[in-house]
């Protein structure tokens, strides 16, 4: 049987690894590699590493970057920020990248999807949404280009289009809870997880182990995406698996 | 010396990194290498991609003599997910295109059905169902790494078996050839040291 997983969610700003509040007000936490070998020797049970500067997009850096964690991450490593085309896509995976996540890209080609899949097969795909809820007219709205430009497409369409091109999995990252430290949104877990049919990892509003238990108990998330709960305060992830395993969520064996 | 079979289609980078990584040093073979096999104890062949696009690679390129002989001289070889389906003869995904056929019988399709998905990815259990020095250090029902859509079916060749819809070999080994259907360098603690024990026969 599958197993659910942790994800630690690590954010690119240049040579260092930052946290964000509602996408804005970053701040440093560290090293990218030395956080890489952390997690691996807690044996996290993936990690994504994603590009969110907004000054150097390049997937040579990126790549650089990525290089180096791959030597020290034995688990599959998911990698994005600014990857905008299949070629793109590949590069990343012969650095180490197990899977490669794509955002803004999608907005206006949703083929870029397809063409990975078929070069790597679609469990390398991952589609990234990032979402605001707009709360005068209580909908999902969808954001691209790191949070500042709203998208038109509602979510579901969105997310009918994403399967319908191959996705093999999908983040759903909520802005407004993202570093706000109370819970992921659930409701939202829920809703895109009615719409399609591949795992989606929950991401945004990482803040304890009980919090993580109320994700896994009150969705079917695959996995839960945490950034701020092992930046910002005394959990790790070896205690998050404990506690979870106590609850019998399905974690998997070392 | 670790040979790691590089035909130029697979991404070898994480093998090449758990080889260094467990205390092996590795040298890449390329289809114009064949010549350094002298200096060689060990050969992984690594597998991403599809058993036609590579098995005509293997074919065309000449690694199938190289292979076959080889694993004659009954030296350990290992072949990782697509690499151990390539052991058979042939497989589902791609029938009429030959396998290595070291191992009879065909690589068969994953069903998918409500609530399993294929490809199959994700962490899944080993049932350790013969003990093995590559098995050794390793605990039964412990996770591995698995991304395939393909499975090799228990046989007497089987060390350890999973569970996805079908139970499949996810282990097996014949005297010196060893295949894991999962991959061994992305599964951390457990994988290394499966990776460890091969490359100590």
């Amino acid at each position: 049987m599958l197993k659910k997983r942790i994800i630690p969610i690590q954010l690119l700003d240049g040579n260092r690894l930052v946290k964000s509040v509602n996408f804005e007000n970053l701040r440093d936490v560290g090293d990218p590699v030395s956080s890489t070998r952390i997690y691996n020797s807690q044996y996290a049970d993936e990690i994504i590493i994603l590009n969110i500067s907004r000054q150097d997009k390049s997937i040579a850096h990126l790549s650089s970057v990525l290089t180096q964690a791959a030597k020290v991450a034995f688990m599959p490593i998911a990698c994005g920020g600014g990857v905008n085309t299949a070629d793109e896509a590949t590069e990343l995976i012969l650095f180490g990248a197990d899977k490669v996540v794509l955002n803004s890209i999608l907005y206006k080609q949703y083929d870029v999807i397809t063409k990975v899949a078929n070069r790597h097969g679609s469990q390398a795909v991952v589609a990234c949404i990032d979402v605001r809820l707009n709360v005068e007219k209580n909908v999902y709205e969808l954001y691209s280009n790191n949070g500042l430009d709203k998208e038109k497409i509602p979510l579901k369409h969105h997310c009918n289009k994403l399967c319908d091109s191959g996705v093999g999995e999908i983040i759903v990252q909520s802005i407004d809870n993202d570093g706000m430290m109370a819970g992921y949104d659930a409701e939202l877990i829920k809703l895109c997880r009615s719409f399609v049919n591949v795992p989606v990892i929950a991401a945004g509003g990482s803040d304890s182990y009980e919090g993580l238990l109320t994700l896994f108990n009150e969705t079917d998330v695959s996995a839960a995406a945490c950034g701020s709960i092992f930046n910002f305060s005394d959990s790790n992830l070896l205690r998050a698996k404990s506690f979870l395993k106590n609850y019998k969520v399905r974690m998997k064996k070392v | 010396m670790i040979g790691i079979i590089d035909c130029g289609r697979s991404n070898v980078t994480s093998v090449k990194n758990a080889v260094y990584e467990v205390g092996f040093d590795y040298q890449l073979i390329g289809s114009s290498d064949f010549e350094k096999i002298n200096d060689l104890t060990h050969l992984i062949l690594p597998g991403v991609g599809s058993f036609g696009a590579i098995s005509e690679c293997l074919h065309k390129d000449g690694y199938v003599d190289f292979i076959h002989s080889w694993v004659k001289k009954n030296k350990p070889f290992l072949g990782i997910c697509l690499g151990m389906q390539l052991l058979f003869d042939g497989s589902a995904e791609s029938p009429g295109v030959p396998g290595l056929g070291i191992l009879p019988g065909v690589v068969e399709a994953l069903p998918a059905t409500d609530g399993n998905r294929v490809p199959h990815v994700g962490w899944n259990e080993l049932e350790i169902i013969e003990k093995n020095t590559l098995v050794s250090g390793i605990v039964n029902d412990c996770d591995m790494y698995f991304v395939h859509s393909y499975f090799c079916p228990v046989g007497s060749y089987t060390v350890a078996k999973t569970k996805y819809v079908e139970e499949f070999s996810s282990i097996l080994r014949k005297g010196n050839v060893c295949g894991m259907q999962f991959h061994p360098e992305k599964s951390q603690k457990n994988g290394l040291r499966l990776l460890e024990n091969f490359l100590e026969i």
